[in-house]
């Protein structure tokens, strides 16, 4: 990728962040990108063609994130997703407040979208199933099981944007503390101790 | 560039279940019908091969036939490769139908009575 498109990208992304995808102009990103409209108009045609560039590189980075599984077998992994996660939701926080904007608009990105996060609900699943035959997380009934991996993966989509409803400061550790707090009931004693060992020390 | 493929959600969660079962394989019991496969492919060591050359979509296809010299319900046929020239696909049927009939001489006869075959009256 060219430096200008770069550049270009990560003014979108700001402004998107800002303002709202439905609210900015091509003069208003190319102003923040430093170039002139015209200079932004030979590398994208129209702001459709910035919203999908944007989108295909949200996607490549969430095609990154999915593909780590079982890199590590204890809750290490778990945590280290939980990171990556904050800082992609954070760094697109236009995901939340612009989706009724492109599931109008756009009918391609919103259900790529969807087929991202499914999955992504899915790779959560697929990890509880793994620490229950791991012994650490209680065996309960399947209902249950979805029932926590759609509360932990609500709490990694949602507690972004609520923090930013409220008015109140968000932060990575903040933002981890929230999505232990699901999980950590359902410890077995050996998850406890795992957790004690390699989580909480990060968290206090 | 290379087309991106995408899957099904249900191939998607069968393959986070095996790679779940991958990287807890040393912890997992193995069970005894695991290995049934093998006490099930046994009658192939005593069955009688015929090979067995067609052409098929241009090419000629080699086909060995597996069947047990004393049980007639027991009886497969499995596609082995295929070769463009005729010659070259009958030298190597005969070479795999040697490898693998057990056999390998042809001087087990086969008897009709083996096979307990009820006449019809």
């Amino acid at each position: 990728m060219s430096k200008t498109k770069q550049k270009i990208l990560e003014s979108a992304i700001n402004m998107f962040n800002e303002h709202g995808v439905a609210n900015v102009r091509l003069q208003q990103i190319a102003d923040e990108s430093g170039i002139s409209v015209g200079n932004l108009a030979y590398h994208f045609k129209n702001k459709e063609a910035i919203v999908s560039f944007v989108y295909d590189e949200i996607f490549q980075e969430f095609s990154t994130i999915l593909a780590d599984y079982l890199i590590l077998e204890n809750l290490m992994e778990i945590d280290h997703k939980i990171s990556k996660y904050y800082l992609f939701f954070k760094h697109y926080q236009f995901y939340f407040t612009d989706i009724f904007e492109i599931e109008r608009n756009y009918p391609d990105i919103i259900s790529k979208w969807h087929n991202f996060i499914n999955k992504m609900l899915l790779q959560i699943k697929g990890r509880i199933d793994f620490d229950i035959q791991r012994g650490v997380i209680i065996p309960q009934s399947d209902e249950m099981n979805d029932l926590l991996a759609n509360n932990i993966w609500m709490s990694i989509i949602f507690w972004l944007p609520q923090r930013k409803l409220r008015g109140l400061p968000v932060d990575e550790k903040l933002f981890k503390e929230a999505v232990w707090s699901q999980m950590v009931p359902y410890f077995t004693q050996k998850g406890q101790d795992e957790f004690v060992l390699l989580i909480y020390p990060s968290l206090v | 560039m290379s087309k991106k493929v995408s899957i099904d959600y249900e191939t998607y969660t069968d393959m986070l279940k095996s790679l779940n079962t991958l990287a807890l394989y040393d912890c997992i019991a193995a069970d005894s019908y695991d290995l049934d496969f093998i006490k099930e492919s046994n009658w192939l060591a005593e069955s009688a091969v015929i090979d067995y050359v067609s052409k098929r979509n241009g090419t000629y296809c080699i086909d060995l036939l597996f069947a047990h010299c004393k049980d007639p319900l027991k009886l497969i046929i499995r596609k082995i490769t295929s070769f463009a020239n005729i010659k070259k696909a009958k030298v190597y049927a005969d070479i795999f139908k040697r490898q693998a009939a057990k056999d390998q001489r042809g001087t087990i006869t086969i008897s009709i009575e083996d096979h307990r075959i009820i006449p019809y009256n």
